[in-house]
């Protein structure tokens, strides 16, 4: 009897020793691009924070949550994340709900206008590592990722474990990143003048992701926290010849939402529009044809404040 | 369910606990369960095949054995068994590579016919199961063992798991008392388990570590389509990388199946021992898949006469031998001619052994000392690397291309002006293999001096192997190749 408690304690040894190390080893070997924002939301205090920013890589290089603190008071958190499409950032808002109760969630409204559930597995990473272990978590990933894939969106070393050739010294560092979630970048690109088209000009958003919008809209109508809209103006999305009609597509889907944000009751603010007032410098204000740089995004951040359109509505206020 | 799966890893533990902790007399019974569960893991329906196999050499065994004294209707039995077994072995792994060869045989002549179309998938392990099941029934009829009663425990002995889809193919008369005594195992035994747990975490090194990642170079150069770009020693470093993956994949799931099976409190045989540090090809096939060359040698060389009836006949059976284990390894006309290039090296040794011995007496060589042994080892490895391009080919005509390829072209350079680190393994993947075979190496001349590892680990302080155990499982968690592919070029290209 006695040598088979031995044994026992033991085995609990080796395995209180062998997955903390595991998890530890986990981490490093983590992509931390774009993840530490998962991290960093995770280690907030509960209903702390009264803004909520989802939506993708125009929503981060869009909006400083930094300045939004510092310079007006507003206590936000970004949890856009590269590639975050209209089901992740339903989901990202179901997180945002059960961990922090905002009082608004604004989305950045660029996936409205792509057809897809996730983009690929790399940057699926990007939203679920990290990702507190949460209910929303849970069903996201049985929602988005192949029953098969599952696991590795559970126990990230199977998909990371060759990247012990990459590592630098930033991942065995704690997180350095914004406590907000802001991304900055000084890199810049001279971006032609956009085109914008005429207001009129309209096109539906794929029905899928108009499923999931409803949904968004319908989580923070039953939970009673503002959804607030806006589209970032951008060049063209990628750096290739023939995007015009492209981007053209993308505005008459804008313009569409118009109309949908109208009949929802929901606020919502095409700066495509605004261009001229926001008083956007092609020289200076992009790191390339679709993403503010610092600059720019401190320019399109004062702006939204100081119109209003970050504004909580006073049902909203406690 | 792989060895090397998730799946399996789950799997084993729930098996081991249960397995523990349950009445003894119904450990058996849990294993049987287990196995079957295990194998309809790949797909459920061919658990009947695995079903049916096992009823009829059970049922051969007890007819056998009732009419022992009844030499004529042993034999009817006995073939009726084999035409079943070895005709379920034909149907799912013969018959298309069968129609294949006919109707390319009649196309010569113009003929054209049609292709059957049966959409018969191979069953996993069927060669091993087939094999181990014929060779219960066989040694009944030779009366060397009484046939198992209890229907339970002979299916456990033709579907125990650890050995069940890759071997070593064990003998009834080693396995099949130990699975009928699982009751008297003591099953809480720590250095039993510890040493097979070891065993394990040594063959998850040699798959996962080694062989997954020689893969990577390998299938670059054997790919069908581009293979003829490799020539000269880039090639022959991809045929002498497929020796070490062959080797350390193979050995790596017997090490695990063996050590996972020690931990249940059952021995199973060795089945590799050294193969590569081998003088001879006949010593080579002394150490390479014991079980499967045993099998042969008990099970059709000597029946066929072996070496009794003369030299030529020894050496028409020992063709026919090899002939039939290429065909074994594959259905296909390269693992024929692998096969059968290993029969004529065994041959040609028996042949020249004579003036051989002249030779190295003129030469006033002494064959006794290191130098001749390791020249002696280096030949034979790169006379059984050339053969395994013909295995690891996809025909016979792209074996021969890269072989010629191999030995035509002088381009030394590449082993240093970065040539090999563009087939799919990096600077950082070579260190790594190259430390793994090093460990490898060492690890296989104590075998080879037959010092035991697993003693010398048990005299150890448990803190030293408790640790070995951390640093082993962690190791093979980063260095090991499995999971999904990641892109860390995918995630720089997608940064937004």
């Amino acid at each position: 009897m006695r040598k088979k408690c031995y044994i026992i304690i033991l085995f609990l040894l080796f395995w209180a020793v062998l997955i903390p190390a595991v998890l530890r080893i986990s981490y490093v070997l983590r992509e931390k691009e774009g993840t530490n924002i998962q991290d960093n939301f995770k280690q907030l205090e509960r209903d702390s924070v009264d803004v909520v920013f989802i939506g993708s890589s125009h929503q981060f290089c869009t909006i400083n949550p930094d300045l939004l603190y510092e310079e007006y008071g507003i206590n936000s958190f970004m949890l856009a994340t590269s590639a975050q499409t209209i089901p992740m950032s339903y989901y990202a808002a179901m997180e945002a709900i059960e961990l922090q109760h905002p009082k608004a969630i604004v989305l950045e409204a660029l996936y409205c206008t792509n057809d897809f559930r996730t983009v690929t597995p790399e940057m699926s990473h990007t939203f679920f590592d990290g990702m507190p272990r949460c209910e929303a978590g849970k069903l996201a990933i049985e929602d988005l990722i192949e029953p098969e894939e599952q696991i590795y969106y559970y126990l990230n070393l199977g998909r990371y474990h060759t990247r012990w050739k990459d590592l630098t010294e930033k991942d065995f560092m704690s997180n350095l990143d914004s406590p907000r979630g802001g991304f900055y970048s000084e890199e810049t690109k001279y971006n032609w003048q956009i085109p914008v088209i005429s207001k009129d000009e309209k096109e539906p958003m794929p029905e899928e992701m108009l499923k999931y919008l409803d949904m968004l809209v319908e989580l923070c109508k039953e939970n009673k926290v503002e959804l607030i809209m806006y589209v970032a103006p951008f060049n063209s999305l990628y750096d290739e010849e023939n995007t015009r009609e492209d981007l053209f597509r993308r505005q008459r889907i804008f313009n569409w939402l118009e109309d949908y944000t109208e009949e929802k009751g929901l606020r919502y603010y095409n700066l495509f529009y605004e261009i001229p007032e926001m008083n956007l410098d092609g020289m200076t204000d992009y790191k390339d044809s679709q993403h503010f740089n610092c600059y720019g995004q401190a320019k399109v951040t004062r702006y939204m404040v100081e119109k209003g359109y970050l504004s909580i509505s006073e049902e909203n206020q406690e | 369910m792989l060895f090397n799966s998730l799946s399996f890893l789950i799997f084993f533990p729930i098996v081991v606990l249960l397995y523990f902790v349950i009445p003894p007399k119904v450990r058996y019974i849990w294993l049987l369960l287990a196995s079957y569960f295990f194998y309809m893991g790949w797909n459920a329906k061919y658990a009947l095949l695995l079903l049916f196999s096992t009823v009829v050499t059970y049922g051969a065994g007890l007819l056998l054995y009732k009419w022992r004294e009844k030499p004529g209707r042993k034999k009817t039995v006995v073939a009726v068994g084999l035409v079943v077994n070895f005709g379920i072995l034909f149907l799912f792994k013969y018959l298309d590579f069968v129609i294949d060869t006919i109707q390319s045989l009649v196309a010569k002549v113009g003929i054209t016919i049609a292709e059957p179309s049966f959409n018969l998938l191979l069953p996993v392990g069927i060669s091993f199961y087939i094999f181990q099941a014929v060779g219960y029934m066989v040694d009944i009829y030779r009366e060397k063992l009484a046939p198992e009663k209890n229907f339970l425990k002979y299916a456990l002995f033709v579907s125990y798991f650890p050995q069940l889809v890759a071997g070593p193919i064990e003998r009834s008369t080693r396995l099949l008392p130990q699975l009928k005594n699982l009751d008297k195992i003591k099953v809480w035994n720590l250095e039993r388990i510890r040493s097979g747990a070891l065993v394990m975490l040594y063959g998850y090194f040699l798959k996962m570590v080694i062989a997954d990642r020689a893969a990577l170079l390998v299938d670059t150069v054997f790919h069908a389509n581009y293979y003829s770009q490799y020539v000269g020693f880039t090639a022959l470093v991809g045929a002498i990388l497929f020796s070490v993956q062959i080797y350390c994949d193979f050995a790596g799931y017997t090490y695990i199946a063996i050590g996972a099976s020690k931990i249940l409190g059952v021995e199973l045989m060795n089945n590799f021992n050294t193969p590569y540090l081998a003088t001879s090809v006949k010593d080579f096939w002394d150490r390479w898949h014991i079980s499967l060359t045993s099998w042969f040698r008990d099970y059709l060389y000597f029946p066929l006469g072996g070496s009794r009836k003369g030299k030529l006949r020894k050496y028409v059976n020992i063709m026919i031998v090899f002939s039939v284990s290429g065909l074994w390894h594959g259905a296909a006309w390269h693992y024929v001619v692998w096969g059968m290039l290993h029969g004529g090296l065994r041959v040609a040794e028996e042949i020249t052994e004579k003036l051989r011995t002249k030779v190295t007496n003129l030469l006033q060589i002494n064959t006794a000392v290191l130098s001749y042994k390791a020249f002696r080892v280096c030949v034979t490895f790169f006379l059984v690397t050339i053969a395994w391009v013909f295995f690891r080919a996809e025909s016979i005509g792209q074996a021969l291309d890269l072989i010629k390829n191999m030995l035509t072209v002088w381009n030394p350079w590449v082993l240093f002006d970065d040539s090999l680190l563009c087939l799919g393994l990096d600077g950082k993947d070579w260190n790594v293999l190259l430390f793994a075979l090093l460990v490898m190496f060492v690890t296989e001349c104590f075998q080879y001096k037959k010092v035991s590892l697993s003693g010398k680990f048990a005299e150890q302080n448990l803190i030293f192997q408790w640790g070995f155990f951390l640093v082993g499982i962690l190791f093979i968690m980063v260095f090991g190749i499995y999971g999904p592919a990641y892109s860390a070029a995918q995630f720089i290209y997608f940064q937004f």
